[in-house]
């Protein structure tokens, strides 16, 4: 009778399988662990993690580590990977043009049109004249209104737009309604003597006229020339409550593609070039029509070639090797958007930019699994060796999944990079690895949102999230209303909040749930429903999925809430039974390399 | 009273203690005017508005109530133990609090999250 440990460094998470194996080669596991990895998965900085998952697994098992025969650790797949993110598109506003954003409580109803006029300097308008007064922070609510009642006997002020946040309460002070435009924050760059617009919607409802090219013509007279160029503006309205468009002579909206560069593919046989302002799904064809990647570039002097460049140097220190020796061997490009503050808005308004976001995978020349092995093997006194390769281990400990069978695909979904393994009926094992996986959905909700915190991000991407509804109840994003006895916090009250573990931590943010669920949503969708097609056609003997029957879904990201259903329900499309695996019927879709390990040594 | 028998239109209700002059809470209603929301003052002889913080809440038929006395405004949500309140800040509070407090009032009506800008400075 021997002991075995099985030890699985990951990207992101170390795991530790222990089993009692007869002489007869039958295996009784004993117990498993899991920790996060410390350092960079094939570094000398994993030890530690990897002394404590042992440490735990074998205070688990009640076994003494000198009890312990042998460790075989997992020769890590030579691949590592790494996200970046380039913004392809701009919207710059030359002369203040317009105010597009969303005071929570604009005044008034409609649609008012004039020349912008200080009011400080109503006296100077000539008799009959339409005008919108600008009012700054100086003065209160209760001068603007009796100014405004005073000199619309004269001239007529048809809109007003406010520094402060009190447009409902000049509204209520005016004896002819108008609508008024508030919190504007740098209303003092609002150019003056310019005809201008000012549009607010009832409640529930949206600007119609101002995000209307044809609506700004209307108004402004432009010709078929000059309409044409204000349909960036229009479309910087849209879905907005309240708007202001100024007309300056030179005045100009632009929405630019930004020159980001091309990505240059170099496969066996032939180069492809695909410019990155084309977009992911250009990007993807071209991936697609290399067979065999030898390396990715990007053109030098460019964002492109910056972008893979930085992750190239990022890899080469990681894995203390020249730059010039690492080559990218898969990319994975989606399509996103970034919330850009509008160069030259006045009340600090966001676009929607459109960017590319790019997960590339490295190949290094070999991790440093035997130096691990050494160190640990004279740290903890017991016989350490590198054990089979992973892709292989993988599948063996998937096949302990009650209702499997060879053949059989697993697909790998961790946080660095999505692999794929498939194992014939006579056992023999193809393989393939792809970036893109949990960090890169991060990345994208990150940046969707953004949030600027990469810790909230992956909050949002682990757990579920919920409305508190009041101080009492909460509504959690499937529709299930929840009570406590105690009160909730004032702090959380008509928020949104992450569900985690019990803790309910607020977003600061307007976004609607249902949009906060979207974002995450489309971000998983993007990543790993794409990569498990790609994936499992990389692995298919037939080159087409339809060929699989079996696929079992393993690593950190099979454990997400709805990864795996999301998966499932894309592959059924394909006829294929897909599903999150049972490692041993207790484990989940975790331990698949480590249960591999100990069930494959042969050394013993 | 409630249901159909209630014939007050539904407001903020805010009881003030009857000695304390209007113009120094002045910004704690047009807090509430600015969210578009109907608010109704009432003056009685107030000594503890923490106290009394329920009574304003009870009675509006919004479940929400400011209650006003020499000292503290204090808001408070029906849904709340009596001695409970949301928010506490002092008479003598700057402007812009006593706006942020009137506004937090009507978002309570609104269900949608308060804005404590100045409110935390005052706490």
């Amino acid at each position: 009778m021997k002991i075995l440990a099985g030890i699985d460094i990951g990207n992101a998470s170390t795991e530790v399988a222990i089993g009692k194996k007869d002489e007869t080669g039958n295996v009784v596991f004993l117990s498993s662990s899991l920790v996060p990895t410390t350092g960079i998965k094939g570094t000398k900085e994993n030890i530690h993690g990897i002394y404590n998952a042992f440490k735990k697994a074998i205070d688990k098992a009640r076994i003494d580590i000198h009890q312990v025969d042998l460790v075989r650790i997992n020769e890590a797949a030579p691949v590592i990977g790494d996200v970046a993110m380039e913004t392809i598109t701009e919207t710059i506003i030359t002369e203040s043009t317009m105010i597009g954003h969303n005071p929570s409580t604009p005044g008034g109803i409609g649609i008012g049109v004039g020349k912008t006029v200080n009011i400080t300097d109503l006296n100077s308008v000539k008799e009959g004249e339409d005008v919108i007064v600008l009012c700054d922070s100086a003065y209160s609510f209760e001068v603007i209104a009796k100014t405004i009642n005073n000199y619309n006997e004269r001239i007529n002020i048809n809109a007003a737009i406010l520094q402060k946040d009190d447009g409902v309460l000049v509204v209520n002070r005016l004896e002819k309604k108008i609508p008024i435009v508030d919190e504007v924050e740098f209303i003092d760059k609002v150019p003056l003597g310019m005809m201008a617009a000012v549009e607010v919607s009832e409640p529930g409802s949206v600007v119609d006229k101002l995000s209307n090219p044809y609506g700004i013509a209307t108004y402004f007279g432009l010709d078929a020339e000059d309409t044409k160029k204000v349909v960036p503006i229009a479309r910087a309205l849209i879905g907005n409550r309240s708007a202001v468009v100024i007309k300056t002579p030179a005045g100009d909206v632009k929405e630019r593609r930004i020159p980001a560069g091309k990505v240059i593919i170099s496969g066996m046989r032939k180069e492809v070039e695909v410019p990155v302002e084309k977009g992911a799904e250009e990007i993807m064809k071209g991936i697609k029509s290399v067979s065999f990647i030898k390396d990715v570039k990007g053109e030098k002097g460019t964002n492109a070639g910056g972008m893979l460049e930085r992750v190239k140097i990022v890899m080469a220190q990681l894995t203390n090797q020249d730059p010039k020796n690492i080559t990218i061997s898969d990319l994975l490009a989606v399509d996103t958007f970034i919330p850009q503050k509008v160069v030259g808005g006045l009340a600090g308004e966001f676009s929607q930019e459109n960017a590319v976001g790019i997960a590339a995978m490295v190949k290094s020349d070999k991790l440093q699994m035997e130096n691990i092995a050494k160190i640990l093997s004279e740290k903890i006194g017991v016989k350490v060796v590198v054990g089979g390769v992973e892709a292989d281990m993988a599948i063996m400990g998937a096949l302990t999944t009650p209702g499997t069978k060879k053949p059989l695909a697993i697909i790998d979904m961790g946080a660095g990079s999505t692999d794929a393994s498939i194992m014939k009926t006579d056992g023999q094992v193809t393989s393939i690895h792809l970036a893109g996986a949990g960090n890169m959905v991060t990345m994208l909700i990150n940046t969707e949102l953004g949030l600027d915190d990469k810790d909230l991000a992956e909050d949002i991407k682990k757990y579920p999230l919920a409305k508190v509804e009041s101080l009492f109840h909460i509504r959690h994003e499937n529709g299930t209303v929840e009570f406590f006895d105690n009160q909730l916090s004032p702090d959380i009250l008509f928020k949104v909040v992450i569900v985690k573990e019990g803790e309910f931590v607020p977003l600061n943010k307007e976004d609607s749930l249902e949009r906060i669920k979207n974002i995450r949503r489309d971000a998983k969708k993007k990543v790993f429903v794409n990569n498990a097609i790609r994936a499992l056609e990389g692995v298919s003997p037939t080159d087409n999925i339809r060929g699989i029957e079996f696929v079992v879904l393993v690593g950190g990201s099979a454990l997400d809430f709805e990864i795996p259903q999301l998966v499932t329900d894309e592959l059924s499309k394909y006829g294929i039974v897909a599903g999150k695996a049972n490692i041993r019927g207790i484990e989940g879709p975790r331990n698949a390399v480590a249960t591999g390990l100990v069930l494959s040594s042969e050394e013993l | 009273m409630s249901g159909i028998f209630n014939l007050e239109k539904p407001a903020v209700l805010i009881h003030a203690e009857k000695n304390v002059d209007e113009k120094i809470y002045l910004d704690l209603l047009h807090g509430i005017e600015e969210e578009g929301i109907p608010s109704r003052k009432e003056n009685f002889e107030i000594k503890d508005a923490i106290e009394l913080a329920s009574d304003a809440s009870e009675k509006s038929s919004l479940g929400v109530g400011l209650v006003i006395d020499n000292q503290w405004i204090v808001l408070h949500q029906e849904k709340l133990e009596k001695n409970q309140y949301l928010f506490k800040i002092r008479i003598d509070s700057r402007p812009e609090a006593k706006r942020e407090l009137g506004k937090n009032a009507a978002r309570l009506v609104k269900k949608t999250p308060f804005s404590i800008k100045y409110l935390r400075k005052e706490s």
